[in-house]
């Protein structure tokens, strides 16, 4: 029991951010399936993660308080290339998204792996720690909880009307959609950290995948997705503690249990 | 003459180099029902989407209440059912029928600090769909589907509406119910312009008809248009309707 109330300890403030992490998500994650581009949430991670390699080559050229602010941008500015891929050649989004997170990551590795950075940050950025998060982190993912509690609110009306309907007079949709996405690139950013850049996704993923079928009402989906988010982090944790498993790995293991209560859901419905 | 509730003056639309809408200018008076009709592509959906600002004209100035329509700010005031609306609503779209009709406060809650729950009751019942109010919206049928949206586009007691072909599917009887209560709002004042390709309507319940195939060929009080027009000939001839000059 001491030995479980030590690592408790010592991941606190990883589990801490990761159940705000889990709520913080549920707010957006339903949209992102609605939209039909449940890849986008992939490939932001793919371009933050290049974002990130780039950003460490000036890292001692700029004071550390713009660290963060110019990763967000970098992410932002890159992420507008699938849009302009879009625009420009006629490809489906879902093809540009791929094509530009693909490249995002081949470039990111490619500086790694020229610039020394090919190392085991480079493992930790790519598969997260629960061990890693610190106090700093954890006021981060307050932050971004808050943000997700308050920019929902203002904006899901405009957000959900999309889904019924394409066009509404009056209405113009690029504000509420570019705070939609800052708000998954600012839960990616502080996703990645516990989950790692190619696990983060699965957050966006699992639950909303489940709770879309069983809910018939806003409000209930977004609290049973917080919910079956929040247990995954929980579950996670203590499988990731006692079988001495990479978190990320276990939290993904079990909410792929979701999929299969939705199979059954689905059957017995 | 009613007060003019929009005005179009010389409007052109080009997708690319290709005409879609050429030289448009009528009025819409209040209390008008008129019928927008014309081959497919002719440019009717076009027209609407320029009239609400959906799509920029190449050229032209459309008003609505005597304000130029980029300027508008009251479109609470108009309620819109836009083409095969119903396509995009699947099963996991995450609203009861209550909450998709009460979308139309939401977005427009600048305008409107009240949910009228008196009303979405009304039609409700009106449009038979009252006992669904509380299902997922995505396991109504089609034609239960075109219903919610209608009663969304009527929520907010608008002082025009606009229909682009709403019914398209249906079978005769859900028409004659629809249009019978579209003609009930009518009476109380509601402008209504129909985009539709259902002619055998048009001597029923409209009052006025505009005919569009990239001109406007006619508008006017249907009684002359249907003696002008032999409508029926004409929209099984496409061709034809290119070449008439009333």
């Amino acid at each position: 029991m001491n030995a479980f109330w030590d690592s408790f300890l010592l991941i606190k403030w990883g589990l801490f951010s990761g159940i705000l992490l889990a709520i913080s998500i549920s707010f957006t994650s339903p949209f992102i399936i609605l939209k039909k581009n449940a890849l986008f949430p992939h490939a932001l991670t793919h371009i933050y993660f290049l974002a990130i390699i780039s950003v460490s080559l000036i890292y001692k050229f700029i004071p550390s308080f713009l660290t963060f602010p110019i990763i967000v941008i970098f992410t932002l500015t890159l992420t507008s290339l699938i849009w302009i891929l879009k625009k420009y050649s006629k490809l489906y989004e879902d093809t540009a998204t791929s094509i530009i997170s693909s490249i995002a990551m081949g470039l990111a590795l490619v500086i790694a792996s020229k610039t020394s950075q090919y190392d085991s940050r480079l493992f930790s950025y790519l598969f997260g720690s629960l061990v890693g998060i610190t106090k700093k982190d954890f006021y981060e993912s307050l932050v971004v909880f808050i943000f997700s509690i308050f920019l929902f609110n203002k904006f899901y009306p405009l957000w959900i009307v999309q889904i019924t309907d394409k066009e509404v007079p009056g209405i113009d949709f690029k504000g509420a959609n570019l705070i939609f996405l800052i708000l998954i690139t600012l839960q990616i950013v502080v996703g990645v950290k516990l989950m790692g850049i190619l696990l983060i996704s699965a957050l966006f993923i699992f639950s909303s995948s489940l709770t879309l079928w069983i809910t018939k009402s806003l409000k209930f989906l977004i609290l049973a997705t917080s919910l079956l988010n929040i247990l995954g982090i929980l579950i996670g944790t203590i499988v990731s503690i006692i079988w001495d498993i990479p978190f990320s790995g276990a939290v993904i293991m079990f909410m792929s249990l979701y999929l299969i209560l939705q199979i059954i859901w689905r059957f017995l419905n | 003459m009613g007060q003019t509730i929009i005005e179009v003056k010389n409007l052109y639309f080009l997708y690319g180099n290709q005409i879609i809408l050429e030289d448009i200018s009528f009025k819409i008076e209040k209390g008008d029902f008129l019928a927008l009709i014309g081959p497919n592509g002719g440019g009717k959906t076009t027209l609407i989407k320029c009239i609400l600002n959906l799509l920029k004209p190449n050229k032209g100035k459309i008003f609505i209440w005597g304000e130029e329509n980029r300027s508008f700010k009251n479109w609470h005031k108009i309620g819109y059912v836009p083409q095969r609306a119903g396509d995009l609503i699947d099963h996991l779209t995450p609203l009861t029928v209550k909450d998709f009709i009460f979308l139309s406060f939401k977005i427009y809650k600048d305008f409107i600090n009240f949910t009228n729950y008196k009303l979405i009751n009304e039609l409700a019942e009106k449009f038979g769909i009252k006992t669904l109010l509380n299902k997922k919206i995505g396991e109504l049928s089609y034609g239960q589907l075109q219903r919610a949206y209608l009663i969304k586009a009527l929520i907010l007691n608008p002082e025009l509406l606009l229909l682009d072909e709403p019914f398209v599917g249906l079978d005769f009887f859900s028409q004659e119910v629809f249009y019978n209560t579209l003609a009930e709002f009518h009476k109380k004042g509601l402008t209504i312009i129909l985009v539709t390709h259902e002619t055998w309507l048009l001597t029923k319940w409209i009052t006025k008809v505009a005919c569009i195939n990239q001109k406007l060929y006619f508008h006017g009080d249907h009684e002359s248009f249907c003696v002008q027009a032999k409508y029926l000939e004409i929209f099984q001839d496409r061709h034809r309707i290119e070449h008439i000059h009333w």
